[in-house]
């Protein structure tokens, strides 16, 4: 049964990631890319992982997918346009080599022994969160700053006259 | 217990709850707010159709269901379509995190009130795919004050789940747990003479937990995406029909997630008043627990049918202004403080 599932959203997963690259339409590839993402985060649970599958989730489907939607509607993308035959032909070409690498390195991987991963993520985790949590915060802390000052510089000089004259009550 | 069983109850809760919410959450708090409303305002309110108009949602629906499923032209139709499609499932995907009643033994089987308990960033990422139904509507509808609805609807929600998100850190810092079950397990005490509730503990987070709520689910006065005066109706100007019952139906659900919820994290959830610990339960006393829950729910959504019909609809500014300059940051102080509290006291 959960194999059966997990190979329904492998689909899932490889058809959307395909469709949000070859979908002419901004908004449509928005969309399967945010179904990507949950069908990933879905996958994540039935490998055991589920703090992984929710911050996929949470992260990907609610923060980046849904800011490239707004994106997209933002600047009002137009459908993109059909490219001539040249571009469809390399593009299609390339396209084969990757998968057909892909295809390669899979087979070989499948004939292959197989032993268990070694657990980097818990070594690396305590790093993160214990020897180094300091330097990661302060790196937060300045990633903020930046933010801040990145919005700051780019304010045009009309907005910040407007601003001051809206708090002056002129 | 089997897997056959375990699973064949599983299901059969992911069937139940959601039809429950459909079927009669929803038209009875769209009934609600009519009544109520009418009531404020002195007039009789929908009363013909049953007793008491209790059939009047019935007639409602059947009058949006008459009108087919209309698709207008100039839509994107994946947009249009999948939009009240994503707000439905959004808010009940709520729902499968929130204990409605203990465990309890029925028929020789040990039965947990609450389909699983992956945690607060489960309930928080649920809330968060809602998000996409307004800008989705507004984008498919291809109409340039929808458009203006959805982004403003998107805008509303992301600010306020981050309200609500602080507000939750708050609690689960109180508990050391992200677990809802455990959260509501906490509240199973006494507080004084008070029931041991997180509404008493964590007054300020259960403030801002109350109005990211509201505004989270499209409450009054957080509606300013779909004002029918400046916007016309906003994201559902260009809707009709069974996509129209669906984009209502998809609000007042997540009303009612968004109350159930409140009363999970800051009432006490389904445990009845003074009752401390976990103790074993039969079939009725979880029934029991089950009206309880239920009760303490409609409480809050007839607070949220209060405010709609007493206060004035916010302007966007204003609400932007609310969440960014006041909430977030009482929520951060909230965050910082019970850490700080939480820290002494350990």
């Amino acid at each position: 049964m959960e194999i059966a599932i997990f190979v329904l959203l492998a689909c899932v997963c490889a058809l959307t990631g395909i469709l949000t690259v070859v979908c002419r339409k901004p908004m449509h590839s928005s969309l399967y890319l945010a179904a990507n993402s949950l069908s990933v985060g879905l996958l994540c649970i039935l490998l055991s992982a589920p703090f992984l599958a929710l911050a996929q989730i949470f992260v990907c489907v609610a923060g980046i997918a849904l800011l490239s939607a707004v994106v997209v509607v933002v600047l009002n993308l137009e459908d993109e346009p059909r490219k001539g035959t040249f571009r469809t032909l390399s593009g299609g070409a390339t396209g084969c080599i990757v998968l057909g690498a892909l295809g390669y390195f899979l087979w070989h991987w499948w004939g292959a022994s197989r032993e268990p991963a070694p657990d980097v993520g818990t070594p690396f985790g305590e790093l993160v969160f214990g020897e180094f949590l300091l330097p990661v915060e302060l790196t937060a802390f300045l990633l903020l700053v930046a933010l801040l000052g990145s919005v700051l510089l780019t304010r045009r000089e009309g907005e910040k006259r407007t601003a001051s004259a809206g708090r002056s009550g002129l | 217990m089997e897997y056959g069983e375990e699973l064949f109850i599983g299901v059969g809760k992911a069937v139940v709850l959601p039809v429950a919410i459909m079927g009669i959450g929803v038209p009875l708090l769209a009934l609600a707010e009519r009544r109520i409303g009418a009531r404020m305002q002195g007039r009789l309110g929908p009363r013909a159709a049953g007793p008491f108009g209790l059939f009047q949602p019935l007639a409602d629906g059947l009058k949006l269901l008459s009108k087919g499923a209309p698709v207008f032209s100039g839509t994107d139709r994946l947009a249009y379509v999948l939009a009240p499609l994503v707000g439905v499932l959004s808010a009940l995907a709520v729902f499968a995190a929130i204990p409605f009643a203990g465990t309890f033994t029925w028929m020789g089987h040990s039965i947990r009130g609450q389909i699983a308990d992956p945690g607060v960033i489960y309930v928080l990422a649920a809330a968060g795919l809602g998000v996409y139904a307004p800008l989705l509507a507004g984008w498919g509808s291809g109409d340039r004050l929808a458009l203006i609805g959805g982004l403003s609807g998107t805008v509303r929600q992301i600010s306020f789940l981050l309200c609500m998100g602080l507000a939750l850190l708050g609690v689960c810092l109180l508990h050391g747990s992200t677990q809802l079950g455990e959260i509501v397990l906490g509240q199973a005490s006494t507080f004084g003479p008070l029931p041991g509730w997180n509404i008493w503990v964590q007054p300020l987070g259960f403030v801002l937990f109350l109005v990211g709520t509201m505004a989270w689910s499209g409450a009054s006065p957080f509606d300013f995406d779909r004002a029918d005066g400046e916007l016309m109706g906003g994201y559902r100007r260009r809707y009709s029909g069974i996509f129209l019952a669906f984009l209502g139906a998809s609000r007042y659900a997540r009303q009612i997630a968004g109350a159930a919820l409140v009363v999970t994290v800051y009432g006490g959830g389904e445990t009845l008043p003074w009752r401390t610990g976990e103790a074993a339960m039969d079939g009725w006393t979880a029934l029991v627990e089950g009206m309880a829950f239920a009760v303490k729910t409609g409480l809050v959504l007839c607070f949220f049918i209060w405010v709609r019909w007493s206060l004035p609809r916010l302007r966007y500014d204003q609400a932007m202004r609310l969440v960014w300059r006041v909430l977030i940051p009482l929520g951060l102080l909230n965050t910082v403080g019970t850490g700080l509290v939480a820290h002494l006291m350990n």
